[in-house]
């Protein structure tokens, strides 16, 4: 029981990481310097 | 007459050391966690209790903790191993039979390190150094000690009731975790929450590292706890590496679906969650069940640190959310999947046909809760009659290594 519940865990975890969203957080260009190749709010 | 075992004392001792680094690795968690301004007086919370509890442990602290019962009440123990007198390289079996009396109490004594030092998280950037001193002293004295007599003492009311707390469950991480919120409570918000002030961590590698250093001195405070290389010491490892890493799988995907992007910090606090949660349970359950502790642990910690959030109280580093509430998860957790095919020592759990341990397990982490956080909530009125518990808001707004330490963690040269 606690194997087949532990499993199916596991594989509901691993199949959310595919359908989660993706979203990137902009950084603001006032408060840090910004690597080149990140988003910025501006 | 008992014999010492070279192998269970060379881990039991490779043991205490692994619980050693924990704390230095604490510092360097919640270093991590606090602004660049704090990091410092933050580091020297672990480091400096270290020290404290280190001498503290043999003048008295050992004795009231495991020493012999104080009148049969099951209550703290009594003074007679003062200085670690009769405390000597001879086993003793009230505790273990293959290793020096010295080597458990040596191994004990890094618990004691640890638990006033994961407080220190919910007062991080504005207690007063004195405050935190004094603080500490008395609460290992009068929270800790006794505690630890309750559960794992000869004698102790809650070690005769039949309480399972194979590492610390309820003696390390619900007394310092509702200590953590009762302090907060008492100390008050830091004064960002008026000045707007950006409190996001400083240093997020610092983070990972420490909870890194954490989780390799896990191994040695779960499956040490075994007090013997044996096959149970073994079986507390993989539950404990187990544990980890499904809670951090978890915390991660809750965070990635609440946020929107999977959090390096969530996966090292779902990391600490899944230790705190498997400590109690690690010597008496399977590895299915570990998994499933780290999957629950998560889920219920999350919505701790959500529900603290509402409470408006400042506990910094949510120590209250992942300690108190993961060790309440692990203890309760115990007594649901304990079996005695794991450990022949112990007890079944409510899933296992015994009913009876998990409201045994209940009456131990309702004692904890209310014991810890009575008894913190009177020593930090009692501290701050003679020390203010807090800096003034110009020392917090200065931050706590300069106007503590006069001391700053990056120079600017």
């Amino acid at each position: 029981m606690e194997l087949i519940a532990s499993m199916v865990a596991f594989f509901v975890l691993v199949g959310s990481w595919f359908v989660l969203p993706a979203t990137s957080r902009t950084i603001e260009p006032a408060a840090h310097p910004v690597p080149e190749g990140l988003p910025t709010a501006a | 007459m008992d014999k010492i075992s070279a192998g269970d004392t060379s881990w039991v001792l490779a043991s205490a050391a692994l619980v050693m680094i924990m704390t230095p690795g604490l510092g360097f968690f919640y270093g991590g966690l606090v602004r660049r301004k704090n990091v410092l007086s933050t580091v020297m919370h672990s480091f400096f209790i270290l020290c404290l509890i280190s001498v503290q442990w043999v003048l008295w602290g050992y004795s009231l903790a495991f020493g012999p019962d104080w009148k049969g009440l099951g209550i703290i123990g009594d003074l007679s191993w003062i200085g670690l007198n009769g405390v000597g390289l001879k086993p003793n079996p009230d505790y273990s039979a293959t290793i020096p009396h010295q080597a458990y109490m040596v191994f004990q004594l890094m618990f004691a390190i640890i638990t006033p030092a994961l407080i220190s998280g919910a007062f991080a950037e504005r207690k007063r150094f004195k405050a935190f001193v004094l603080f500490s002293l008395l609460w290992a004295t009068f929270v800790y000690d006794p505690l630890a007599h309750w559960v794992w003492g000869h004698g102790g009311w809650l070690n005769k009731l039949g309480a399972l707390d194979f590492a610390g469950g309820t003696v390390v991480h619900i007394s310092s975790g509702v200590s953590a919120l009762v302090a907060a409570w008492v100390l008050g918000k830091r004064i960002t929450h008026k000045t707007g002030e950006d409190v996001e961590p400083h240093d997020i590698p610092m983070v990972v590292l420490g909870c890194a250093l954490l989780w390799f001195g896990w191994f040695g405070f779960n499956a040490g706890s075994a007090l013997a290389a044996n096959g149970l010491a073994v079986s507390a490892f993989v539950n404990t590496n187990t544990a980890a890493a499904m809670a951090a799988l978890t915390w991660l995907t809750i965070s990635w679906a609440h946020k929107g992007q999977p959090s390096v910090v969530g996966a090292t606090a779902g990391a600490v969650a899944g230790l705190v949660a498997i400590t109690p349970a690690a010597g008496y359950v399977t590895p299915a069940a570990s998994i499933l502790i780290g999957l629950m642990v998560s889920l219920v910690c999350y919505a701790a640190v959500m529900l603290r959030d509402k409470m408006k109280v400042d506990d910094a580093l949510d120590v209250w959310a992942v300690h108190g509430v993961g060790g309440t998860v692990g203890a309760l957790a115990t007594g649901l999947f304990a079996t005695v095919a794991i450990n022949s020592g112990a007890a079944n759990g409510l899933f296992y046909g015994n009913p009876v341990q998990l409201k045994i397990q209940a009456i131990a982490v309702f004692s904890a809760w209310i014991f810890s956080g009575a008894m913190t909530f009177i020593i930090l009125k009692v501290v701050n009659v003679f020390v203010p518990l807090r800096v003034t808001e110009k020392e917090e707004a200065m931050g706590l290594d300069l106007s503590q330490h006069s001391e700053v963690a990056y120079s600017p040269s």
